[in-house]
């Protein structure tokens, strides 16, 4: 498994066939964004946020019907749209959900980890906790910020706000056909909210073994 | 009173509008030179409209505050209010429609001039006064052809103009939007009838040596046709049998007479209303005209990219020097893989809604197009 270096991101950007191509779209300034000297693309903060409002649930709980449902999850969120030249305040200890502004697509042999920036973290602002992406990946990133520091901090939509390394999952021997990679079905956030906590299996178990001794 | 005029703005915020598509619709009225204040409001209903708000209605309002007053006198009148159908609704590429409802402001500028086909309008006069066995036509009854006719003709002129900013996905969202409002005539005095309206935007697709039809043909494999190849289309029936059903209709035979004979009349005519607002355009804002050129450019540079999950925001090899896409174009690539490529675009869905999970896909992938190719803009317009 290699890491991408600053070229080799640059190559898979400009690829020509589509099933390997990298997708960072739109680079507003591709050069500030992507250096070859480092082994990462600067992404930016989106347009769309999701601010936690004060509930009436004591508590969230997946086999609640109440308060664990997709229509209940949702209303916990109020949405903020904030244009390009507006800002918005993250309060210290405050929660939001934001987005990636650049779309990303990542290719069946491409991984990602997304990491806050350092000047960031040293502000108090924690990026993203979910920072794995996998292969076949499409969408904006859903960034989950936190301000652990003493100091509001207004953020605008266009700072870079985190840097995406890739990792090659495969060794070119063991590489997937063309045939195979054509195939393959891209996914995705839908929404920023979440939808449900845990997969289908895994949580018609959990609810079963719930009844069995609840 | 100031309740009353609440009701104007409802709908106009971000969980109720499809936030992204403002822009580029802001965007045609200020490159058409419209300068009144815009409103853009979304309702829960299958509705498209253009409504001029006067200051007037506000001035009723008694002790305003202090804040209201510099509201309105902030607002450049008639303030323009556009109507879409709320985000739950809306499916993107139908917001081709508004492009007609921004034809509708534009009627006043582009001032259609029919007189060149005079001896076509009394052929019309004669041809109803043949079927109503009366001549010459009384006052009240040359008043209301006078009212059909310009409310039809602000109509059709609105197409045309919709039709030259936005190409095939005017056709695409205007045929599927006339069978959702009816599916009959479609026809009432404000408006010609849907199969009329079709088949004159047809004509457009069709008409050259390499047009939009042919392009269509070219990347699809599949005709064209006015009528989608569905039955489900009603077609007009010929003049003396649409007569008959209109007088049934509307219980009267003046009103029969006008819509029956005023549909060949348009259809004769029809070439006068897109030549002027045509040339309109070339005169005015020519950078608005969506070309055979452009959709032929459009369906090579994205139809193959978007059916593997990538937005149409920008084109061009070289990272530095990335054009943002236009809005018309978004449309017409998405109109383009809707109708003849969904089953193909690679997006997981579950099989039991498997096409209506990536009509949902393709209508958020071009909703990302349209809003960053908008940010692209917005970034770049500072230096």
């Amino acid at each position: 498994m290699t890491v991408l270096s600053g070229s080799d991101i640059r190559q898979r950007l400009q690829e020509g066939n589509l099933d390997r191509r990298l997708v960072i779209a739109p680079l507003l300034e591709p050069s500030e964004q992507l250096r070859d000297d480092q082994c990462s693309i600067d992404v930016r903060l989106g347009f769309e946020f999701s601010l936690v409002s004060a509930s009436l649930y004591g508590m969230i709980d997946e086999f609640d019907p109440d308060t664990g449902s997709e229509s209940k999850l949702k209303t916990l969120y109020r949405r903020q749209y904030v244009p390009l030249g507006r800002g918005i305040v993250i309060h210290p200890h405050q929660f939001i959900l934001a987005t990636t502004l650049e779309y990303i697509r990542l290719p069946y042999d491409l991984m990602s980890y997304v990491v806050g920036r350092s000047t960031w973290g040293r502000l108090g602002l924690i990026v993203a906790t979910a920072i794995g992406i996998h292969p076949l990946f499409a969408g904006s990133l859903t960034l989950e910020l936190r301000n652990l520091g003493e100091t509001p901090l207004k953020l605008y939509p266009g700072e870079a706000i985190a840097q995406l390394f890739f990792h090659s999952t495969r060794e070119e021997e063991n590489a997937t056909s063309d045939i195979e990679a054509g195939l393959s079905q891209y996914s995705g956030t839908v929404d920023m909210v979440p939808r449900r906590i845990s997969s289908g299996i895994t949580h018609s178990k959990l609810l079963k073994l719930r009844k069995k001794h609840g | 009173m100031a309740f009353e005029n609440l009701r104007f703005m409802a709908g106009a915020d971000v969980d109720d509008l499809p936030y992204p598509i403002v822009r580029p619709m802001q965007r045609w009225f200020d490159d058409l030179g419209l300068s009144n204040t815009t409103l853009f409001r979304a309702e829960h209903a299958a509705n498209y409209e253009l409504r001029l708000i006067n200051e007037s209605v506000f001035q009723r309002i008694r002790d305003k505050s202090a804040s209201l007053n510099d509201a309105i006198g902030a607002i450049s009148w008639p303030l323009i209010r556009v109507t879409v159908p709320g985000s739950a609704l809306g499916i993107i590429p139908h917001y081709s429609i508004v492009a007609h409802e921004v034809g509708h402001a534009m009627f006043s500028r582009i001032k259609i001039d029919l007189s060149s086909e005079k001896a076509k309008e009394n052929e019309l006069v004669k041809r109803i006064e043949t079927r109503l066995s009366k001549s010459p036509l009384s006052p009240d009854e040359r008043n209301k052809l006078k009212q059909v006719h310009i409310s039809w003709l602000m109509e059709l002129s609105a197409d045309a103009f919709a039709h030259l900013i936005m190409g095939p996905a005017l056709f695409f969202a205007s045929s599927e939007f006339f069978q959702l409002l009816s599916p009959s005539y479609g026809v009432s005095e404000t408006h010609p009838p849907h199969d009329l309206r079709r088949e004159v935007v047809h004509k457009q697709l069709v008409s050259g040596t390499n047009s939009f039809a042919d392009v269509f043909k070219d990347k699809s494999g599949k005709t064209l046709k006015d009528d989608f190849n569905s039955n489900l289309m009603k077609r007009l029936p010929d003049a003396d049998r649409f007569y008959i059903e209109l007088n049934q209709q509307f219980s009267d035979p003046v009103t029969a007479a006008i819509m029956a004979e005023l549909v060949p009349y348009y259809r004769d005519v029809s070439h006068l209303i897109y030549d002027q607002t045509q040339k309109y355009l070339e005169l005015n804002c020519p950078s608005l005209i969506y070309t055979p050129d452009q959709f032929a450019g459009n369906l090579t540079d994205y139809t193959d990219a978007l059916l593997s999950a990538v937005p149409p925001i920008e084109t061009g090899p070289d990272l530095n020097q990335k054009i943002p896409s236009e809005f018309s174009s978004i449309l017409n690539v998405g109109w383009f893989v809707l109708l003849t490529k969904l089953d193909l675009l690679r997006v997981k869905s579950r099989e039991q809604a498997h096409m209506s999970e990536k009509a949902e896909k393709l209508h958020s992938l071009l909703l990302k197009a349209v809003e960053l190719s908008e940010a692209v803009r917005s970034w770049r317009s500072v230096t």
